[in-house]
Order: structure tokens, then sequence, then C-alpha cells
């Protein structure tokens, strides 16, 4: 059982980290980005391309997250900043952003799934009968890491409050003085970040393909409904909730329907409370 | 003397429609000038040109000689012009304290002089500083709102429709804490309000909009004395 539960936690840290960083963008700029998982692709194939270079793993996992968050910011540069007003056009644009990071990363590595190495592939972490894998491990470490980081810079710089200013009333906040470009760029970029966390974290418990993201941003699309929409620390808490589901239906049910056991959660929420787990009035990023 | 806004001849243009059609005026240092006109009359989108939030097609706003206009909302407030809307906008779950700390800190080198409790006590807003700004009535948060502007430390208000949904004795209140603002801080005021109670004794000059054009500008006596606004705007008022 208690196996079980980490591996629900280990799950729940890599959607957790990639529904924060869709839940800050749709909270800034109500945008559903799906181009968040082609955000993930290049930041994995960056830290695979620098790693097999021959550069030390630490230096191909910062490579990879900063990719990240440079590919994030061009996409709201370059296309999401243009349909600001006409929101109607989001999803399709986040979808044809999708397909063109992915299909950047076919031209470029193939569709043959990439082995990322790391110095802690053979680490594993004994407690008892617990056993967890040095991958998993790092991932939850990085994870936590992240997240305080991203409470720290919310609660506690003025660019955070500004960030949380424009999630719960974009004009208001622009009545203020705040620059609404700074935030939708600065959003993007700790969505990107978080994203090339998430890569490094993620790219070494599977493969690096093309693809590798897809089911991962379904289910933190699901974490991100969970938690309310704009709601950082609903999404950590959806995030758990949902990786401990999946780990346990896997574990007891049939793995064949870990995924379903997510959606049917969603749906109980949806009935039950309409507004996510932590829905108040008001949007918010916090 | 100079005048510290200066309106001259803006045009706001949507495809062949002329929304703002050559508008000019000036407005002193402490002065409080009423906006007024029938809905559509371009009032709203004269305000979003003063603000920052719409570019004019043509003419331009210069704060005391400089052109503040089509530079981006953000760059208005910094440069000393804070606006409110006719909806509310606050951030709900905050408390007004927090809020107003918000604005300082955006507005780095030109926030208010005034502190938090002078602002409250100007609008009247004394004891709730520390209230979300969510939790308070209907008629505190539009002051919230103008409170907000004011911790920018802005040099012209623009007040867009007030006093709606206020009763009598609530924007009486309001017009007290305007005119208050006016005098002791020497904020400039531009107000839209289609409350000519509330307006008339507030306004120091009246300009009528119609059709994106100005009908008639002058004192509140001489607005209400004029056939033309009479006939087309203001009827028995």
């Amino acid at each position: 059982m208690i196996q079980v539960l980490v591996n629900g936690v280990f799950l729940g840290c890599l959607f957790a980290v990639v529904a924060v960083g869709l839940t800050l963008v749709y909270g800034v700029m109500e945008v559903p980005n799906f181009a968040h998982a082609g955000v993930i692709v290049l930041a994995a194939y960056t830290t695979w391309s620098v790693s097999h270079a021959g550069a030390p793993f630490a230096v191909a996992a910062l490579a990879g997250i900063a990719c990240g968050g440079l590919v994030s910011v061009l996409t709201e540069v370059l296309a999401y900043r243009w349909i600001i007003t006409r929101p109607a056009a989001a999803p399709a644009v986040a979808l044809g952003l999708l397909l063109i990071l992915q299909n950047v990363a076919l031209r470029l590595y193939g569709g043959e799934g990439r082995s990322l190495d790391t110095p802690y592939d053979t680490v594993l972490l004994k407690a008892g009968s617990v056993s967890l894998p040095g991958v998993k491990a790092a991932l939850i470490v990085l994870a936590v890491l992240s997240l305080v980081a991203l409470h720290l810079l919310l609660s506690r710089t003025s660019l955070g409050r500004a960030m949380r200013a424009v999630a719960q009333d974009r004009e208001a906040a622009a009545m203020l003085g705040i620059p609404m470009r700074r935030q939708y760029s600065l959003a993007f970029l700790i969505a990107g970040l978080l994203g090339g966390v998430a890569a490094v974290a993620y790219g070494p418990t599977f493969q690096v393909s093309p693809y590798m993201a897809d089911d991962v941003l379904l289910s933190a699309f699901v974490v991100v409904v969970l938690g309310g929409l704009g709601s950082v620390w609903g999404a950590v808490a959806g995030g758990l909730v949902l990786g401990v589901v999946e780990g346990l239906g896997a574990a007891y049910v049939s793995a064949a329907y870990q995924s379903a056991f997510g959606f049917l959660i969603l749906v109980l929420i949806l009935v039950l409370r309409p507004g996510g787990l932590r829905s108040t009035n008001a949007r918010r990023v916090a | 003397m100079t005048a510290l806004l200066t309106v001259d001849n803006v045009v706001k243009r949507y495809g062949g429609l002329a929304a703002v059609d050559g508008v000019s005026f000036t407005l002193d240092a402490g002065g409080v000038l009423g906006l007024i006109g029938p809905n559509g009359s371009g009032k709203t989108t004269l305000l979003g040109v003063l603000a920052g939030t719409h570019d004019p097609t043509a003419g331009t706003v210069t704060l005391d000689g400089r052109v503040a206009s089509g530079r981006g909302a953000h760059r208005a407030v910094r440069a000393g012009i804070a606006r409110t809307f006719q909806t509310t906008r606050l951030f709900g779950t905050w408390t007004l304290r927090d809020s107003l700390r918000l604005a300082r800190g955006e507005v780095k080198g030109r926030t208010s002089a005034a502190s938090d409790d002078d602002i409250a006590d100007l609008l009247g807003l004394d004891g709730l500083l520390d209230r979300p700004c969510g939790a308070l009535t209907s008629a505190a948060q539009r002051l919230a709102m103008i409170a907000l502007a004011l911790a920018t430390g802005p040099r012209v208000l623009l007040l867009d429709e007030p006093a709606v949904g206020m009763d009598t004795g609530e924007s009486a209140a309001l017009a007290a804490a305007v005119r208050r603002v006016a005098d002791r801080l020497g904020v400039a005021v531009v107000v839209v309000d289609h409350n000519m109670h509330f307006l008339m004794p507030l306004a120091d000059r009246v300009l009528v909009m119609a059709a994106g054009a100005v009908l008639a500008a002058g004192t509140p006596e001489e607005i209400r004395a004029d056939e033309a606004v009479i006939a087309s705007y203001l009827g028995g008022a």
C-alpha cells in the first residue's frame, strides 16, 4: 500500500509541475496552452542533445530547462499575444503550435525514442519494503523545489503580486499601471521553465520522443480542472489527488484503466464541485 | 498659465465611424470637468484615449506639455493619468490595503504622497482598509476603485460613471469625496456620469458630447441653460 502511495506521489508531482504551468498561463491570459506539451518535448530533446554531446547531466538539465522557458516565451510573443482580444481563437492556435513544436522535434530527431541517461539511473532508495528509483526521487525533489520557488515568487515579490493581480482582474491591474505584456511573457516564462523541469525529471523515466508529453498534458488538464482554473495550489492538490488515485487504480484494479480513474474523478468533481477543489468566486494565481 | 491636461482635436475612428470626432479641451490642476452626453456619444471612448487604452486616430493628449496619448495604459498611469471603470474592478480576495500596496509598488517614483490612511480619510473609507475588497458594499467598492487609482499618484483622475447604482446619499458623499481629492491633492478630475444631480454641483465645467463631437462646453449653469443641450440630452434635468 505504501509503495503504491509513493508511486502515486511520483505521478502526482509530475502532473502538478505540468499543471501549474498550464494554470498559471490560463490564470493570466485565459489560454488553454496545449502547446505546453511541445515545450516539454523540445526541452527534453535539448537535455538529451547536450548530454549526448558529452556535457555533464546538470549542464544538460539546465540547458533543457532554459530551452523550455525560451520556447514557451516565443509561443506567447509570436502567437498568443496576437489573439489576446480573440479568445475563441486560442484553442485552435494552441493546437496548431503543439503540432508545429512536435513536428520540429520530429524533423530534427526523428520519431524514434531516445533514452535520457542520468547519473542517478542506478540509484535505488529503500526504506523497509518501500523502494524508490533515483529518477523518480529526483522528480519528486525537483517538483517540490520548483513549486516552493514559485510560491515564494508569487507571494513575496512585486512581480508575483502583479501576476496574481492580473489573474484576478486584468482591467483592474492595468488601472494600476501594470504592463500586461510583461506579465504575459513572465507567465509563459515560468510555465516554460516548469515544463523544462518536467522534461528533465520525466524524460529519464520513459523515453524522449515527439509525443512523450501528450498523455501527461491530458492528465495535467484534468488536474487544472480539479484544482480550479487559475489556482496554483489547486493544481498542486489536484495533481497529488490524481496521481494517487491513478496509482491506486492501477495497482488494485487494472493498469490498463489507469487514465480512466483520473477522468472518473474529473466527472465526479464537475458534478459535485464544478469550480474545482479550491474554487472561489474570483480567479486567482496563488 | 499652461493647462495641466490639454486635449487637442482628438479623433478616434473605427473604420468609417468616428467615435470621437475632433474633441478639444483643457483642464487645470484641481479642476473638475464633467463629461456628459447620450449613450454612444463617445464619452467612454474619449476616456479610453485619455487613459491610453485607445490610440487616437488623430490629435494629441498632453500632460504638462508632454504627449501622453498613444503610449499604452501602463505608461499613461506612470505619466500620471489614472482611471476607474463603469463596472467595479477590484481584487476581490485582497484587502484594500494590500491592493493599495500593489498600486504603489507598480508605479515606482511617482506614487501618491498621500498615505493609505490619508486616501481612506479623503474618500470616507476609514476602517475598511483591512477588509477584503470583495466584502465591501457596492458603494464602498466604487470608492475603493478610486482609492486604488489615487495610490498611483495621479495628476489627472478619470472617473467613468462613478455614481452608477448609488442612492442619493451615497452619490452626494461621493461628490464630496471627489471634491476633496481635487482640492486637497490638486488632482484634475474628469467625470463621466448620467446622474445630473451628482455631476452638476460637482463639476467646475461641463463638456457635452453628441455623436463623438463637442455639442457644448461651459459652466454647469451655462450648460443647463443651453437650448441645444436641453433639446438633445438634458430635457428637464
